[in-house]
């Protein structure tokens, strides 16, 4: 065809089908979709064209938002281009202008293009914190700066794809208040495709320039020093910058901008690098050179540094236990290092206090590590030598972990430390407040959810704002995060920054989208804070509770494993929400009229949204146990209540629909405190026990009281083993397994999340089946595949534990429990875990990390056997009675389970129902020896 | 200027604003004991003559010649001049509400402890107590079931303190239901939980500026009682009373009257309550000056108004929020002590 008669095709296409084009939600003319989201709203390339979020509204072509005095708003503006308008185009905020002559500087308004990722590994709280698969998916998170010459801008749109621009607004200190108006402009070339009104309401409240909360960015600068500048990886404290020293201005220029970016994203950054150099002048005496030092630092740390001229407001006292080095000066404990460590923080105090920065130190000898006997032992010494100069901060728990169940963790009674910054898992509410009246903070680092909103990559949105909420809901002292730049595991420790070398930007560092939204939550903090000078610290406490529940050890049940959901939603809208109500207060506080303020009406139904988003009551039966009563068989039905309401509940449980034969206390009462949670065990008598082809019983457990009711289903799982004349081959094949009644255990259920519908059901089935002879226990398991799948493992002799759940490959696991008690821990279990490979892990007491019980390899004598067809995988054990301990031989209810574990998806499931947690006798099913 | 016949009479500062002036100087000027010194805070035209009178209620508090200073003003004022007495160090007494918020009441008792000065605030519980505790014991078993506190007052002057939600505080619920409240939280405890809603019947005020004029409230008890409050302002007929139901028959008390009714609603017995109990409250404050009593009685009638700070501020976030809120609460936000029990009694 002819070139012209292309371009006339072209055409007459683009004539034809734009109006088709604009009758997609959002189209305008030029089959262009634009809407606009807040910062807080998680993105993704697959998102629909919107036409109302909370900031923007199509019908009016109306962007709203308000904000503080130097205080920063983020949008988001979606583009997505149909038919006919592919290629190029520019996205501009023109000029805020507002009362007067008052206009908001364009350098005060930044753009950032979104950079498309992949992730596909996630973490095993992934599916029960978000209820999704863990399935690989392309995100966004990078923001390339919209000038950058690689990445940047223009917006190359990709058909049907969400593109996404990053705009920062920030009005300046000393803008005074009132409205301002511009446009967001998506332009290719001169031509104005399209426009949007952008109204900025600024409040007559200003935040402090200084942070409240300290979000502490402890950068380790090695690695970006490699990637950008090619230096030699050494030690983080050798690593020296050396200002007016040729060959190190570049580097100087990128430690500047680094400290300087997250500066601005309200983060307290520490430099950790270049500690002074020094020499020993004798035994108890050394000599340091200030000089290079003080050069790099004085800048941050007299506020000249930094482009708003505010200091910072924590500096690390220049050393650790790495420097000096404690390795070559005879280890911690030798008193040839005490002396000379101790005479290196006397000098740099004495230093620190001459410059006027002592006040503002702190003294961090050692790094995160797990509560061990020597790392304790480690801090004790450190501690007693350097205790005196600064404030030291320790990154253990400040109470004892045992009592959260971790068998042989360390005790930590140390004297001497100020601050206390452990992982959140570590942290126990409890302790806190006596902590602090004795004078000492109480930090933490960001973990993993339950315990703490994440900043992994995988994270949802919502998580990195709630952060510092969290601290404030806690009444903590401060954020440390160890990691905020490449460490060389970006999967655990995702950086926040990224060197802007590949994006052309060799000076610069790159932010992410979660950098941004930890801003947000400190900025939100400040809100917090202001609300509280305005006389209404009950609000704001109120607001933070309903933002954040619970966390930290609150999250925990029998112990650190064993965890209720996540206290916070993970829905942006509800922080969101609460920001909104926030600012309602302020406003009414500060100024009456309009400065952002709504009629108190409005106030109701948007305050009744928040508790009705956050506030609610869940039951749940976490397991059945059948046991043996002289020769009576009795049930032990194990209900749970979690009451995320800020009322006291009482009412009654009643176990209805019981299956026929079953008998006994069906009503019982039922209490729990605001924001807790409670069990109780329900005593059940078994006449007759009949079960389905899944090896379960269903019946109704109800919770009433008042105008409350709820009710869950709750399952009673057993199986048995019926008594086979001959022994079973061992070969991964089960068509030689007898077809027997009620040998088998299906229906699994997810451990973790739920399916995308809302229910429990994993994507891929799984059954076992039981039998038994006079010597051995036989159990197989069969685990369907999603046709043309290959299973998936590792060809190698190890599983990997994430917490309380095998993790990373496909597997089965069978836990057997011949003592049959309903109450203990999972020291009481046998585990095997067998993977597709025929790998068997065989362990006395169930394994997890940290450990929640002991737990020691097992020495079973199981014969194993695994084969994979294009269906299905399966496994085939023979488990000797004689190994399983005297009980083996004796009981004929055992407490059973089998889990299996979908590497590719992350579904983690089981047939007793157990949620969450699967090592306790209480969650197990019940398998009935024919003995 | 009239003055008091006692020889040991001590000189007193008035801070009123035009709505309680009058009252307060005949309460003062009627106190054995009290000599009115200094005033400010009303129209010059309101003030009582021949006693100097100030333009600013700041600078009253300086004079050399005052020895304790009074209070019957708007609580954003009366806190600052709390604050300023116990700087100086000079016995106060107000009105309730001492505060706007429970944080600004407890701030106010904190610096008045840490002063160890007299400050009082002034309790019509303190006055009736007696009376309601007669009615109370008419039986053995009475018990309060449930409660109804039904106030209608008149509607404030739209440029009036009282009409202004940042000087006031908040409007019908904070003012008019205070003394009847206070006596139903002395005699039921803290509630539990409290549930409420608030509006404006005149204005439909956009801004948040107008301090309410309605007002409706459930308070649960521990005991398992109810209270019904129904709070309005400018819609007459105008009263106010407490009923407290129990299970042989019930309490009605008014300001003026304390009455036992039977379950067919007749009147069985009846008392009349103090009258001038402004005065009796001025001359409780000279006794407690006299004996420099700054523990004690004083600050058991500081908790109960603590706790009544927490009852309505409570109120005014469940008000906000739509959902019951507790008063418990705002100790712990506070740190304040716990009210401990018996301390009403």
């Amino acid at each position: 065809m002819a070139r012209s008669d292309t371009w006339v095709l072209r055409i007459i296409s683009l004539v034809l089908l734009a109006p088709l084009a604009g009758c997609a939600t959002g189209s305008a003319p030029g089959g262009l979709d634009l809407w606009v989201v807040g910062g807080d709203v998680q993105v993704s390339p697959d998102d629909a064209s919107l036409t109302d979020t909370l900031i923007y509204n199509d019908t009016r072509r109306r962007v709203e938002i308000s904000a503080a005095i130097d205080e920063t708003i983020a949008l988001q503006v979606g583009l997505r281009g149909s038919l006919g308008l592919l290629g190029s185009v520019d996205v501009a905020v023109t000029p805020l202008q507002g009362p007067g002559a008052a206009t908001i500087p364009e350098r005060d308004v930044r753009r950032y293009v979104y950079e498309l990722q992949t992730l596909s590994d996630f973490p095993s709280w992934y599916p029960g914190h978000t209820n999704d698969a863990a399935g690989s998916r392309e995100i966004y998170d990078r923001l390339v700066p919209y000038e950058a010459p690689r990445g940047g801008g223009p917006i190359r749109l990709r058909g049907g794809q969400a593109h996404y621009v990053w705009i920062d607004v920030h009005v300046p200190p000393g803008t005074p208040p009132g409205t301002y108006r511009g446009q967001v402009q998506v332009r290719r070339g001169a031509a104005v495709l399209q426009s949007r009104d952008l109204v900025l309401t600024v409040a007559p409240v200003a935040l402090p320039s200084e942070p409240t909360l300290p979000i502490v960015m402890r950068c380790d600068p090695t690695r970006l020093l490699e990637d950008v500048l090619g230096w030699p990886v050494a030690t983080a404290e050798t690593t020296r910058i050396l200002p007016g020293t040729a060959g190190h201005t570049r580097a100087q220029v990128l430690m500047d901008g680094l400290l300087e970016e997250l500066h601005q994203h309200r983060t307290t950054p520490l430099l950790w690098a270049s500690f002074p150099k020094y020499r020993t002048t004798a035994p108890d005496e050394v000599e340091i050179d200030w000089q290079a030092y003080d050069a790099l630092v004085a800048g941050w740390l007299d506020g000249t540094g930094f482009a708003n001229g505010v200091r910072s407001p924590l500096w690390p006292l220049p050393m650790s236990v790495a420097y000096p080095d404690a390795t070559r000066n005879g280890g911690p404990a030798s008193s040839a290092y005490a002396r000379i460590a101790g005479a290196y923080a006397r000098n740099a105090a004495a230093h620190f206090r001459e410059k006027g920065w002592l006040e503002r130190a702190l003294l961090r000898p050692l790094p995160p590590g797990p509560p061990t006997t020597g790392n304790v032992q480690a801090h004790r010494q450190l501690v007693g030598t350097l205790g005196e100069t600064a404030p030291v901060v320790a990154h253990l728990a400040p109470g004892s972990l045992r009592g959260l169940g971790w068998v042989d963790a360390a005790d930590a009674p140390i004297d001497g430390v100020t601050i206390w910054a452990p992982p959140a898992a570590w942290l126990d509410p409890a302790v806190i407040r006596a902590r602090q009246a004795r004078g000492q903070q109480i930090w933490f680092q960001p973990d993993r959810p339950p315990y703490s909103p994440t900043l992994h990559l995988a994270g949802p949105a919502a998580d990195a704002t709630t952060l510092a909420w969290t601290a404030y809901r806690y009444g903590l002292d401060g954020v440390w995060i160890e990691h905020p730049l490449d460490n060389g595991r970006p999967l655990v420790d995702a950086p926040l920054l990224v060197p802007g070398k590949e994006y052309g930007l060799p000076e610069q560092m790159v932010p992410t989208a979660r950098l941004k939204r930890l801003r947000r939550g400190a900025e939100d903090v400040e809100l917090l804070r202001l609300l509280e000078a305005a006389g209404k610290p009950g609000l704001a406490q109120q607001t933070a509770g309903q933002v954040v529940r619970w966390a930290f050890a609150d999250a925990c049940l029998e112990n650190l494993l064993s965890t209720r959901p996540s206290g916070w939603s993970v829905d942006a809208r509800v922080v969101s929400l609460a920001r909104t109500l926030l600012r309602q207060e302020l406003s009414t506080s500060f100024a009456a009229g309009d400065a952002g303020g709504a009629s108190p009406a409005s106030y109701a139904t948007e305050w009744a949204r928040l508790m009705e988003g956050t506030a609610g009551i869940d039951i749940s039966a976490r397991g059945t146990r059948l046991r043996d009563e002289d020769g009576a068989l009795q049930a032990s039905l194990f209900a749970q209540i979690d009451n995320a309401t800020g009322r006291r509940l009482a009412g009654t449980w009643e176990v209805r629909d019981l299956p026929p034969g079953w008998s006994g206390e069906t009503q019982s009462a039922a209490e729990v405190a605001p924001n807790a949670n409670t069990r109780r065990e329900i005593d059940l008598v078994v006449d007759g026990l009949s079960y389905n082809a899944d090896g379960l019983a269903n019946f109704t457990l109800a919770l009433s009281g008042g105008d409350l009711l709820l009710e869950t289903q709750a399952r009673v799982a057993v199986t048995s083993a019926p008594l086979l004349l001959e022994p079973l081959r061992i070969d991964g094949d089960l068509s030689d397994w007898p077809i027997t009644a009620n040998n088998t255990a299906g229906g699994f259920q997810l451990v973790r999340g739920r399916a995308p519908e809302g229910g429990l059901a994993p994507k891929l089935a799984t059954r076992a089946y039981f039998c038994m002879d006079d010597t051995h226990l036989y159990v197989s398991v069969y685990c369907a595949k999603r046709g043309g799948e290959r299973a998936y493992w590792k060809p190698d002799n190890t599983i990997k534990l994430d917490g309380a759940v095998p993790w990373g490959e496909d597997l089965v696991e069978i836990i057997l429990h011949p003592q049959n008690t309903s109450a203990g821990t999972g020291e009481l279990l046998y585990t095997l875990q067998v993977k597709p490979s025929g790998l068997l892990v065989a362990r006395q007491g169930a394994l997890t990390d940290p450990p929640m019980n002991e737990s020691r390899l097992w020495q079973s004598g199981v014969r194993v056997a695994a084969r994979e067809t294009r269906e299905a995988w399966a496994v085939e054990l023979a488990i000797p009675f004689e190994n399983l301990g005297e009980a083996a031989g004796r009981n004929r209810i055992w407490g059973v389970n089998v889990t299996r574990l979908d590497g590719r998806r992350g579904e983690y499931s089981s047939w007793s129902g157990a949620r969450g947690y699967c090592y306790l006798p209480e969650l197990l099913g019940n398998l009935l020896l024919q003995r | 200027m009239a003055t008091g016949n006692n020889a040991a009479a001590f000189r007193v500062g008035l801070v009123a604003d035009e709505s309680a002036a009058a009252r307060l100087i005949a309460a003062v000027l009627g106190c054995d004991g009290l000599q009115l010194a200094a005033q400010a805070g009303m129209p010059r035209k309101n003030a009582a003559g021949e006693v100097p009178w100030i333009d600013d209620a700041r600078v009253l508090l300086t004079r050399e010649d005052i020895d304790a200073l009074l209070i019957a003003t708007a609580p954003g004022l009366t806190v600052e001049l709390l604050a300023q007495a116990a700087a100086q160090r000079t016995p106060v007494w107000c009105l309730p509400p001492a505060g706007r918020t429970f944080a600004e009441l407890t701030e106010s008792i904190g610096l008045i402890r840490a002063a160890r000065i007299v400050g009082r605030i002034a309790s019509w519980w303190d006055l009736v107590a007696e009376h309601f505790d007669w009615a109370l014991r008419r039986t053995d078993h009475f018990r309060v079931w449930a409660a109804e506190l039904y106030i209608s007052s008149p509607a404030s002057q739209p440029a009036s303190w009282q009409a202004d939600r940042g000087r006031a505080g908040g409007g019908v619920l904070l003012h008019d239901c205070y003394d009847l409240l206070e006596a139903a939280i002395a005699i039921l405890g803290v509630p539990e939980s409290v549930h409420a809603a608030t509006g404006w019947t005149r204005r439909g005020d956009a801004s948040g500026a107008a301090a309410e004029d309605l007002a409706l409230g459930i308070l649960r008890f521990e005991s398992g009682a109810l209270l019904g409050l129904r709070a309005t302002r400018g819609v007459p007929p105008y009263a106010a009373q407490l009923v407290q139901h129990g299970p042989d028959y019930s309490i009605r008390a008014t300001a003026e009257r304390l009455a036992i009714v039977d379950a067919q609603g007749a009147v069985r017995e009846s008392r009349l309550l103090p009258s001038a109990w402004l005065g009796q409250e001025l001359e409780r404050f000279g006794q407690l000056v006299r004996g420099g009593e700054t523990t004690g009685e004083a600050t058991a009638t500081q908790e109960r108004h603590v706790a009544m700070a927490a009852v309505l501020e409570a109120m005014y976030l469940s008000a906000r929020t739509g959902q019951p809120e507790s008063p418990q609460s705002f100790y712990e936000v506070q740190k304040w002590p716990d009210p401990t029990p018996g301390f009403f009694e």
